[in-house]
């Protein structure tokens, strides 16, 4: 399905000149999807999870500076290098900006409040739009 | 001065009335935004200035006898002494309040900014199961993304999560919402304002990545498949959320065409702020003959 939804946003860019962005979008993007997943990814594997205009070289740049970085662990899959992500860092963050976000009742009034749980009927309708997403990406 | 030193917190009144409504149904987020952090800002400085006023004219009680019977101020149309006291009570309470608020958010800001200062990307990413993202500005700004809401999300839909966030940053949406809270501290009528201010602040984010990744039904599923993910866990509030107010409504906004900019209902809308602005200048040009009429 995840798949599906990635050729359609190919075919509906429609080829069109792949738009320039920052190294640092580029590695968000990188990151992301490795973290998306629960095993490491192959080179390979990741260009053909993020399935658009990023090239084959690109992808492979990135994880070498991410591996640099810290941000990103390089393992193997049956021999061939895959990479992982590295779990310290974002423990460690996610323990403390727990911390920050929990301390004090008026730190809930100085963010947006951030919705934990829909009405539901706002999951209905919300669910009603995926499904008829899926409906019109689903092949005649 | 009697009429035109209220006029400013009737304006408060009408605009927290009207002005989040207007905002929403009328206006596209960028202009409707900006229209409710102007005319806010606007507004609370206007009834400040009042207050001020009504609150100076309780300086007749501190002068000696000899001048209280030459002036103006002790005429019966003039400002009641008890509504002086309490303009000038309101006063302090709103400089209180401010103060308050901008230590809170200034502390939760550096904090914030600590537990991201230590990652080298512009990505922060939490290992966290709950769903959860949100900008963290300062020092170029930071995503806050948990692997809940990665995993939760296929590729295109990351690139939208990201686009969103990066999008609050690049327009420096927390310098609105500052603004706006900092109104509200000064004057609570405007407390109206900040679900309009923070939905439109959303929907302006929305409606950038949608332009990125040139797809709206995207933006929308992906936003839709972000809040279904998040709903039923327990999350921590978050700043600028990615599926913050009102999911339902951005969904429905990005199936619908986008909005007609209209700027006449965001001038009159500002038009209203500045009728508060000139009533206080009319009331400050009264307030000064009245004093020189006191010291002559």
């Amino acid at each position: 399905m995840a798949q599906r939804r990635i050729d359609r946003t190919n075919a509906e860019l429609g080829g069109a000149a792949p738009t320039r962005r920052a190294a640092g979008e580029l590695e968000a993007e990188v990151l992301g999807a490795l973290w998306a997943q629960s095993l490491p990814l192959t080179p390979i594997q990741l260009h053909t999870t993020l399935g658009h205009d990023l090239a084959y070289n690109t992808v492979h740049t990135i994880l070498t500076r991410l591996c640099d970085k810290g941000l990103v662990v390089r393992t193997s899959i049956d021999g061939r290098p895959a990479y992982a992500p590295a779990q310290g860092a974002a423990e460690w963050a996610a323990g403390q900006m727990r911390a920050v976000l929990e301390r004090g009742a008026d730190r809930a009034a100085i963010l947006h409040r951030f919705v934990s749980s829909l009405s539901p009927a706002d999951e209905q309708a919300l669910r009603a739009v995926l499904q008829e997403d899926d409906a019109e990406d689903a092949p005649a | 001065m009697t009429i035109a030193v209220y006029v400013p917190l009737l304006v408060a009144v009408l605009f927290a009335a009207v002005g989040p409504r207007l905002a929403l149904r009328g206006l596209p987020p960028v202009a409707g935004v900006w229209t409710l952090s102007v005319g806010s800002a606007l507004i609370a400085i206007a009834s400040c200035w009042s207050l001020a006023l009504l609150a100076a004219t309780l300086v007749d009680e501190i002068l000696p006898d000899g001048h209280r019977t030459i002036g103006v101020v002790d005429e019966p149309t003039l400002v009641n002494d008890v509504v002086a006291g309490m303009a000038a009570v309101l006063l302090v309470v709103g400089a209180v309040r401010l103060t308050l608020d901008r230590r809170a958010s200034r502390a939760m800001h550096r904090e914030l900014r600590a537990v991201c200062a230590g990652s080298h990307s512009d990505l922060v990413v939490l290992a966290d199961a709950a769903p959860q993202a949100f900008a963290v500005p300062g020092g170029g700004g930071r995503v806050v993304v948990s692997s809940g809401m990665l995993a939760a999300l296929s590729a295109p839909e990351r690139r939208v999560l990201l686009a969103h966030e990066r999008a609050h940053l690049r327009a420096h949406h927390h310098w609105h919402a500052e603004v706006v809270r900092a109104a509200i501290a000064l004057n609570p009528l405007l407390v109206g304002v900040r679900t309009a201010s923070a939905f439109l602040c959303e929907r302006w984010a929305d409606e950038v990545a949608a332009a990125e990744v040139g797809d709206r039904r995207l933006t929308a599923t992906s936003l839709a498949r972000a809040a279904l993910a998040a709903a039923g866990t327990s999350c921590p509030p978050a700043a600028l959320g990615y599926h913050g107010v009102g999911v339902r409504g951005r969904v429905a906004a990005l199936q619908a065409p986008p909005a007609r900019s209209r700027p006449t209902l965001a001038l009159a809308l500002l038009g209203l702020a500045g009728v508060g602005l000139a009533a206080d200048v009319e009331a400050t040009g009264d307030f000064l003959r009245m004093t020189f009429g006191l010291l002559h």
